[in-house]
């Protein structure tokens, strides 16, 4: 097994003194809901889903404020479920949609003060990971006041699976009227101020040092103007302070003390010191701290917040002191309240263990010892991973160094590889909550300019997308969700400049879907007496034909998977108009030759009431898929098509779900992000960056290189798939979707990486992972072996993690290793010439 | 460490990219069919146990990519092949006449010892497809081809409705065997790492 760090053992230690016992009075329950409650949101979320397409939710939940303080917006189904204050502060709240990230408290009518006129109005939320009992994390977004930002959407409004008509609704939306909210009460002057630029983003608990709280000014407001601020360890910094108009700071309150331990400041009442319960080490550290506190002040104090409604939080010092509740001696209160902290700290640890496991294995709450004793095994492995996990976030924020652990002996997580432990691996990939199409919003000004990219990119990097996190269940069956859309589009500068307002961003648009068609008439337009003279073409054609009906096959997308039937129809009717227009002359659309009636037929093995395949679609989404191709061909014909092509190009359809956009994201990822080096008939980009990775393992695992060496497996050709389609082969289309997602960010979130590098970290990661395996190689065939067996099971979490720190252990060292791709792309590199033979 | 004696043959199957390679391979090895294989990016490979005459050999049965544009990874897997498969799809003409620069392609990159007699096997693919009605390129043309480059065996074949699969492979793997029989690679049960690298040179001698 991996390093285990000092800090690790002595909990244990702790945990077997106190553990069992605690165990057995029931400890704090806050963890079975986060099985039972998943597969009810499942259950609501995909009737909602049905009837309304992702887009229409996504902008409604960001522009539809509640106007009443305890009705919570129905649209805004994203984030949370409609529930009375009561029910939204136990942690049963639903999670957002089928994410790896549930909430575990939101309020809206939540304000924050500008001046003493202007507030705005928005919504709490506290999150946190159910797969992996995570940190908790802390946001508060405003509300869209209307304006140009009222569209979540980056440069459109969504229009599902938009081609057309879609620029004249942005400029209606640009100018629709503003749906201000009610609690918004924007003076004149701070009319210019973008209020998005108060929007908290999610802050981790750990990174709160306390909360102040304050009781409203008049009794009779008792509640409704009640604040909360946050101070942050980092130079005590606070967070905007909170108004919760509608009430419900305890309940707030109530959901953090289920996260993190909450403890009265002996000095002041009214602040409250935190702890996060994730987090051993400060778990401990604060522990310390808090007994020192507690111990001082008289007890006077303790007695007085008896009746005071903070009461209710469960704090070691309150429950260790219990007892001793009547003892007027300082000290001895004191010890008492440490005995307590740590008692209490231990019983944490093993609920997390026993909770962990009881949602695995569903096991009942009475078997008690069995789930102690089988926790034991698992223990070591996930305290590990949290601590890795912690190491390499805190280190990520500081730049420090020293504090990674590499854990060289780490086991290879990745054995049995079944689908569900795969997306439950890839959830852990994501250390902080998903954005959301609101918070994406945030990072627009007023006039809508996305002011900081690099902040959405890191953003993207750390928590991914919402939609795009995969679900424990089908997430194959996700319909194209539009804020990933928008996202990538901005990610692969379908945009243009982000920093342009929507309309500018809308031109570029429609300027590069007119070029589109134009480029795609170079070759619709050759008939079959050009095409019988033009036998390069022909060749092309003739393997991309192949290429295309197997590249994802299997796949629902491209089977013509849709979840609403309305949105075939629609979507029929939208191609022919666009068929009959630029693309008219393609000899191939299928759905043109498909006859009037746009019906789709209902496959009878769908998931019932979820949604069904379209033969209609299947070949209109192929046909994308072929168009996309044989248009590159022509756009870049020194290149051509080659095999793996049609692998990008059919990823990046399925989020795009349009031709054309998806065929300018393709071009700027085989141009800018380096898949064109993959691609150049010499092999020279790929010669190339084998040789990164090779020289990357020099630098991390000399030892393993040189056997690899020894057995003349140091060409990697094993890793050439890896390498070629960036991993794309090796996992089901979702993974591979947000392991781009993170690829297409890295550079704007690990300091001094270069564009389309960190794949190369990755691989070489991923070797070392597996280490002993290769060592065991007797040839290169044995590691190719090896390599083909991680097919759809590779440890990508521990991977990303490990080229994570491989950045930052390496340095400059590792980045000279990996020398940018300059793709010659105009030239077809050093001989891009011929493809077919 | 055993004493029990293995045979490893490496067979290497080559043609154009569609003609059905992955799909005989995995006929032979898994005994099923799928439409739904992907382009095979790189190299794979699958091994049976296999009973030859009287002998039980292994059969590593290496599946590569149709597109020429991978070929650097030709020179190092290609390496010890002990038979190579030329496949073609009957019913499109180009991948028959592919077969001379596959031929040629391989004798450069694997460069056995004696390229006059290394043995191939030439499987003329997807006879079901169409029932025969689209087919190019005939049995006839395909022979004539055969024998001009030395007596190639020759087989037609569907990976689809299995048919041949077997035969051709028990084929390959004779033709594989007597090639191999000069040198016979030994593999021990247990892991020796001493002992499988002075075994390797042996294997590659074969042939490089």
């Amino acid at each position: 097994m991996s390093v285990l760090l000092p800090v690790e053992d002595a909990f244990r230690l702790v945990l077997g003194a106190h553990g069992a016992h605690e165990l057995g009075n029931g400890g704090v329950a806050s963890s079975p809901h986060s099985h039972s409650h998943s597969r009810v949101s499942r259950a609501s979320s995909s009737s909602a889903s049905a009837s309304a397409s992702a887009s229409a939710s996504a902008s409604a939940s960001a522009s539809a404020p509640a106007p009443a303080s305890e009705a919570l917006p129905g649209a805004a189904s994203s984030s949370s479920s409609p529930a009375s204050p009561s029910s939204s502060f136990q942690s049963s709240s639903s999670s957002s949609k089928d994410n790896a990230f549930e909430t575990l408290f939101a309020r809206d009518n939540v304000c924050i003060q500008l001046t003493q006129n202007a507030r705005i109005a928005g919504r709490i939320t506290l999150t946190r990971n159910a797969h992996v009992h995570g940190p908790a994390f802390l946001a508060w977004l405003p509300y869209n006041s209307g304006g140009a930002a009222a569209t979540s959407s980056i440069a459109l409004p969504k229009t599902t699976t938009t081609t057309t008509k879609s620029a004249n609704a942005v400029a209606n939306t640009a100018a629709g009227p503003s749906t201000s909210t009610s609690t918004t009460t924007t003076s004149s002057s701070s009319g210019k101020n973008n209020k998005h630029m108060y929007a908290v983003h999610p802050t981790c608990i750990s990174e709160i040092h306390s909360i102040h709280q304050k009781a409203p000014p008049f009794r009779t407001f008792a509640r409704s103007f009640a604040s909360i601020t946050f101070v942050l360890h980092h130079n005590h910094e606070t967070l905007p302070t909170f108004f919760f108009v509608g009430g419900g700071t305890r309940e707030m309150l109530g959901a953090l003390a289920s996260v993190a331990r909450l403890t009265q400041s002996a000095e002041d009442p009214t602040i409250l010191l935190v702890n996060d319960l994730a987090d051993p080490l400060s778990r401990s550290l604060v522990g310390l701290d808090l007994a020192l506190t507690g111990a001082l002040p008289p007890m006077a104090h303790h007695h007085s917040q008896q009746q005071h409604q903070r009461r209710s939080v469960s704090s070691p010092v309150q429950r260790g002191g219990g007892g001793g509740g009547n003892d007027d001696l300082p000290i001895v209160q004191g010890f008492t309240a440490f005995l307590g902290a740590a008692a209490a700290a231990a019983t944490d640890i093993i609920n997390d263990i026993d909770n962990m496991f009881v949602s695995k294995a569903e096991a009942g709450a009475n078997a008690t010892e069995e789930v102690v004793a089988a926790a034991e095994g698992e223990r070591e492995e996930d305290a590990a991973a949290r601590l890795r996990a912690t190491s390499s976030a805190s280190a990520a924020e500081h730049g420090d160094l020293g504090s990674f652990v590499i854990l060289k002996d780490a086991p290879p997580s990745g054995d049995g590889g079944t689908r569900a432990r795969m997306v439950h691996q890839l959830a852990m990939v994501h250390e902080e909550p998903p954005v959301t199409a609101r918070e994406l919003s945030t990072f627009l000004d007023e006039e809508g300019r996305m002011c900081t990219p690099s902040a959405v990119l890191r953003r993207v990097f750390r928590g991914g997308l919402e939609s795009s996190t995969p679900s424990t269940s089908a997430p194959e069956l996700a319909p194209p969700s539009a804020l990933q859309r928008d996202v990538w589009a901005l990610l692969l500068g379908l945009y243009g400049d982000p920093q342009a307002t929507p309309a500018e961003r809308a031109e570029t648009l429609k300027a590069k879907r007119r070029r589109y068609a134009e480029l795609r008439m170079q070759w619709s337009s050759i008939d079959g007496t050009q095409a019988r003279r033009f036998s390069k073409f022909r060749e092309r054609r003739q393997q991309i034909d192949k290429d295309v009906p197997r590249t994802d096959s299997a796949h629902p997308y491209f089977n013509g998977y849709v979840v609403d039937e309305a949105e075939v129809a629609a979507l029929v009717a939208r191609n022919r108009r666009a068929s009959s227009g630029a693309s008219r002359a393609s000899r191939s659309s299928s759905i043109e030759g498909g006859g009037a009636e746009a019906e789709p037929i209902v496959d009878e093995d769908a998931a019932p009431g979820v949604g069904s395949y379209s033969h209609e679609l299947k070949a209109h989404r192929l046909d994308m898929l072929r168009g996309l191709l044989l248009t590159y061909g022509m756009y870049h014909f020194d290149l051509g098509y080659c095999q793996g092509m049609s692998d990008v190009a059919s990823l990046l359809l399925s989020v795009m779900d349009n031709e054309a956009d998806a065929f300018w994201c393709f071009v700027q990822v085989m141009d800018v992000h380096g898949f064109a080096d993959n691609f150049l008939s010499d092999e020279n980009g790929m010669a190339r960056q084998l040789a990164s990775v090779r020289d990357l393992l020099a630098l991390a695992d000399a030892e393993l290189m040189a056997h690899l060496e020894s057995i003349e497996a140091d060409n990697l050709f094993f890793l050439y798939r890896w390498v070629l389609l960036r991993f794309k082969r090796e996992l089901l289309l979702e993974e591979a979707t947000r392991l781009w997602e993170v690829l297409f960010c890295s550079h704007e979130s690990l300091e001094g990486l270069d564009v389309g590098t960190f794949h190369l970290y990755l691989a070489a990661a991923l070797v070392t992972i597996h280490r002993d395996a290769l060592l065991r190689a007797e040839s290169l065939d044995d590691c190719l072996r090896w390599a083909n067996s991680l097919k759809e099971c590779l440890p990508l979490a521990e991977g990303l993690r490990r080229a994570e720190s491989l950045v930052m252990e390496l340095g400059t060292k590792g980045r000279e290793a990996v020398a940018p791709c300059v793709a010659d792309v105009d030239g077809g590199g050093g001989g891009g010439g011929g493809v077919d033979h | 460490m055993s004493s029990r004696k293995r045979t490893l043959l490496k067979v290497i199957i080559l043609g154009d990219s569609g003609v059905g390679k992955t799909s005989l391979m995995n006929q032979y090895v898994n005994k099923k069919f799928s439409n739904q294989y992907k382009a095979t990016i790189g190299a794979d490979f699958l091994t049976k146990e296999v009973q030859v005459d009287d002998r039980l050999v292994t059969m590593q049965i290496w599946d590569t990519a149709g597109q020429e544009r991978f070929q650097s990874l030709g020179v190092a897997f290609y390496r010890g092949a002990d038979c190579c498969v030329l496949v073609y799809d009957v019913n499109v003409a180009k991948t028959f006449e592919n077969l001379d620069n596959w031929r040629e392609e391989f004798l450069i990159q694997a460069g056995p010892n004696d390229p006059d007699s290394f043995p191939f096997v030439v499987l003329g693919n997807k006879i079901d497809y169409d029932n025969g009605n689209s087919r190019v390129v005939s049995e006839k043309k395909a022979k004539s081809w055969c024998q001009s480059k030395g007596g190639i065996p020759y087989f037609e074949t569907s990976a689809k409705e299995d048919v041949n699969v077997e035969s051709a492979f028990r084929e390959i793997a004779r033709n594989a065997l007597k090639n191999d029989n000069d040198d016979d690679v030994y593999i021990p049960d247990t892991v020796d790492v001493g002992a499988a690298r002075t075994a390797a040179p042996t294997k590659s001698s074969s042939c490089c």
